[in-house]
């Protein structure tokens, strides 16, 4: 079981949770698996083969290198971040 | 090239060969002697000279623009425009570590209906030599309707404010857009427990407000771009810059080109710190070789590199923080406003992420607001926006300390993020040396000293930056003397084809200097990110050390040819020695790295090791900086007396790279403390667009920075490498802003803080 933490803007798509739990093995069946349940959250998070715009998903702290086919452990945490830059 | 081991090697890697040494750097000789070919260097037959006219106005609508007379002036062979470019769509491109919608890339690259800065290019000649082509754009002729530019964050939000983009909505994290057009290009926030309860909880509170300046990465070598459009269609870029495949994967859409159509050759770069990623000149140059079939380079002076090139941030935030009285923090609120300059995109977001990143806070707030401002586009500047952010942060944290009557590096070792804690943003700390750096610091000389004399103080400050990952490309073939070059796709700026070969070496067995690094162009390595990020060394140290064992596979397997065993049976060892089963009459088989490469072209041919990695788990970085000054009670000025910075770096590749990455951070970060700064009239006019009046420290306005190297081995890499290059240029302003405060009793809101704003400050203290 994966848990996806939701930050405070994207509760709005979530009933108010904070805190969501997901089957799946990578980032795309996990969202797949969250999107009959959070249809809008599921679009935000999906922008056609990539990850939502301006987005970056965190799995266990670390950001997403490989987009919607990274792998995800079980019991794994995905964060729900801005993009980052590095100088 | 010639080892100096003139320091012994640390714990940490006394277990390594070569990681840990301090070779010269393979690319010394060149750069000493000035050989290394800089992008200005470039000249090719036939080649023509280009310039950029620029707009005088910050804000102004562009009415017409009429290039007739300077395309009738002898010696220029084209003249473009923005209306010269396809049209470009709102797509979003990579553009390096990030995305960045492709036509407002173009709009900053030249204007389209608007001129958003003065500076922002309008038009671009290109001439048959320098001389000509300054001429020409003075035959420019632009009709403006000046507007009312919007020069301060603050400003840029009320609603009524003049806007930069009528089509602009301030964007939510959930996807939602405002209903009405603004300046406010974005908003986020991270929450993390209750607010209300922790500052209930809490003995004191403290809020204030801050102000930053814009300021400019500074680096020595002013942008280039050269372009030449073949026959065939192809196009060859030469540039100076950070990320060569994102200049490739940025112009290809701009001229509609396939990336396969451009190559880009990076040529050595003078310096960068984020700033040379974006590109500025290089779509200029290309449309202006696609009209005139010649190659043209384009090149910037001082004047333009400050005017019209991204800069960081300038900033309003507002921090309120609470804590016990035994220096617990229960509560932080932080509000965090950037300029994005003319176009959305400033780092307010990892800004947001890393201002209460050292901390475990129970309860937390973080709001953040991208703002376009009629000022340069923003770009990267060394831990985007972190410096801003934790200045805000850290600041507060030292006068909460300072009202408790507790030691700062007490109170920051109370609330230190260990393994397991969690950030606002939902990140969860693996193995970090956030302590580890503050019990560095409390044990080192510095902070063990007293300080003494009048208007003389001391302050402290902590850094957090994430260090990114991403994709690294290497190939290295082992010459029949086994010397092994090494081919990759990373700029170096700050030693990286060292840091890399070393890791080769480390992984094969062999010396360095049997490296041969080589940085070469897109069409000739596998895809590799940006120079930046604090990335190179980890992920490019994963590719090289892959591309390793790609090698030590390849040469177990032909030894095994040559042994005519099973190549399970032979191993290569870290010694370097491969070593095979016994032979017929019961003799050892083995064969050095050497022995066996002087085999290979009779043994079926040179062997070709080679990785493309995308990494993660790059491991935060952390540090303490420690800084004596004494202020100046009548003129202001500050003078750094003693300076200390300690850091985590995971492994140090090569020390005194490091211990250079720490001390050019930390004279960027008193840069932005005490001088530097973009001072705009109210016209929207840059007052300050020269090195002389843009006031970068020099060696005589630093003292030696003491280094203290940190090593809490990233386990995300086969070496403990974390990123070095960020975090050092985060802490100097809150130290020093605590130092101040320390040596005079006036907490200053501002950076930087100059003499004026001192002076200022002072007086009104005494009033």
């Amino acid at each position: 079981m994966v848990t996806v933490l939701i930050p405070q803007p994207l509760r709005t798509l979530t009933n108010g949770e904070s805190v969501l739990t997901a089957e799946g093995h990578n980032i795309r069946a996990v969202i797949r698996d969250l999107a009959p349940r959070y249809p809008e959250l599921a679009e935000r998070l999906v922008d056609g083969s990539r990850i939502g715009r301006g987005i970056s998903l965190a799995v266990n702290g670390d950001v997403v290198s490989t987009g919607l086919i990274t792998k995800v452990p079980e019991d794994a945490e995905i964060a729900i971040v801005p993009q980052i830059s590095g100088g | 090239m010639v080892t100096a081991q003139s320091k012994p090697q640390s714990a940490e890697t006394e277990k390594y060969n070569v990681i840990g040494t301090r070779p010269i750097r393979h690319d010394g000789v060149d750069k000493v002697t000035g050989a290394a070919q800089y992008g200005a260097d470039l000249n090719l037959p036939g080649m023509l000279a280009g310039r950029v006219l620029r707009s005088p106005h910050a804000h102004a609508r562009i009415v017409s623009i009429d290039t007739s007379k300077a395309e009738a002036l002898d010696g220029v062979l084209a003249v473009i425009t923005n209306a010269d470019f396809p049209r470009a769509s709102d797509e979003v491109i990579d553009t390096g570590e990030g995305t960045a919608q492709l036509n407002w890339v173009l709009d900053n690259v030249i204007a389209s209906d608007k001129v958003l800065y003065k500076g922002h290019a309008v038009a671009a000649v290109a001439a048959t030599d320098h001389h000509i082509a300054e001429d020409a754009i003075e035959l420019i002729e632009v009709e403006y309707e000046v507007l009312t530019p919007v020069l301060d964050v603050r400003d840029a939000m009320v609603d009524g404010s003049p806007l930069l983009h009528e089509s602009l909505h301030t964007g939510e994290m959930d996807g939602s857009k405002s209903d009405n057009p603004s300046n406010t290009a974005s908003h986020l926030q991270f929450t993390k427990g209750d607010l209300d309860t922790g500052f209930a909880d809490a003995d004191v509170v403290i809020e204030r407000e801050f102000e930053t300046s814009m300021a400019h990465q500074g680096y020595i070598e002013p942008h280039n771009g050269s372009a030449y459009y073949r026959a065939d269609g192809t196009l060859d870029i030469w540039t100076s810059t950070q990320g060569a495949f994102v200049v490739r994967d940025s112009v290809a859409p701009l001229l509609q080109l396939s990336p396969s159509q451009v190559k880009v050759t990076p040529m050595e770069i003078g310096g960068g710190f984020g700033g040379k990623i974006p590109v500025y000149l290089e779509p200029l140059a290309a449309l202006l070789s696609q009209k005139t079939g010649r190659p043209v380079k384009l090149t910037m002076n001082r004047e333009e590199v400050l005017l019209a090139t991204g800069p960081t941030s300038g900033t309003y935030m507002r921090v309120r923080m609470g804590a016990k009285r035994d220096g617990t923090i229960t509560a932080a609120d932080v509000h965090l406003a950037f300029e994005a300059g003319a176009y959305p995109g400033s780092p307010v977001g990892a800004g947001a992420m890393c201002a209460l990143a050292p901390y475990d806070i129970p309860n937390q707030r973080i709001d953040g607001y991208d703002v376009v401002v009629n000022k340069p586009k923003t770009a990267a500047y060394r831990a985007p926006g972190a410096p801003q952010s934790e200045f805000a942060t850290e600041s507060v944290l030292n006068e909460l300390a300072e009202e408790l009557g507790l030691d700062p590096l007490e109170m920051r070792l109370k609330n230190a993020c260990e393994e397991g804690a969690q950030r606002a943003d939902g990140f969860t700390y693996g193995v970090i040396g956030n302590v580890e750096c503050l019990q560095a610091a409390q044990e080192s000389p510095h902070w063990q000293s007293e300080l003494e004399g009048p208007n003389r103080g001391r302050g402290i400050a902590q850094g957090f930056w994430f260090n990114i990952g991403f994709e690294s490309s290497a190939y290295a073939q082992v010459n029949g003397d086994g010397t092994v070059p090494l081919v990759l796709g990373s700029t170096d700026i700050g030693g990286t084809r060292a840091s890399l070969a070393m890791q080769l070496a480390e992984t094969l067995g062999i010396s360095a200097e049997d490296v041969r690094p080589h940085v070469v162009d897109t069409n000739s390595v596998g895809y590799t990110q940006v120079t930046g990020g604090s990335r190179t060394t980890f992920a490019g140290g994963w590719a090289a050390y892959e591309t390793a064992m790609d090698i030590r596979r390849q040469m177990e397997e032909r030894a095994a040819q040559i042994w005519e065993c099973d190549a399970a049976d032979v191993s290569y060892g870290d010694d370097a020695i491969i070593r095979g089963p016994q032979d017929e009459d019961g003799n050892d088989q083995q064969f050095t790295f050497k022995e066996l490469a002087g085999q290979l072209v009779t043994s079926g041919g040179h062997i070709v090791g080679r990785a493309d990695v995308n990494k993660t788990s790059s491991g935060p970085a952390f540090a303490t900086h420690i800084v004596d000054v004494e202020v100046d009670p009548d003129t202001g000025k500050v003078d750094i007396l003693r300076y200390t910075a300690v850091q985590d770096a995971g492994t140090a590749i090569h020390p005194a790279y490091v211990e250079g990455q720490m001390q050019g951070g930390v004279a960027q970060g008193v840069g932005m403390a005490l001088n530097e700064e973009y001072y705009y009239d109210e016209s929207g006019d840059l007052k300050n667009a020269s090195l002389l009046d843009y006031r970068m420290p020099t060696a005589l306005d630093l003292p030696m920075i003491e280094t203290n190297i940190v090593e809490v081995p990233n386990p995300g890499h086969p070496y403990g490498v974390r990123g070095v290059g960020e975090v050092p240029i985060i802490p100097p302003a809150p130290a020093v802003r605590a130092a101040i405060a320390n040596a005079i009793g006036v907490h200053m809101s501002e950076l930087p803080m100059s003499p004026r704003a001192i002076l200022d400050a002072t007086v009104l203290d005494d009033e």
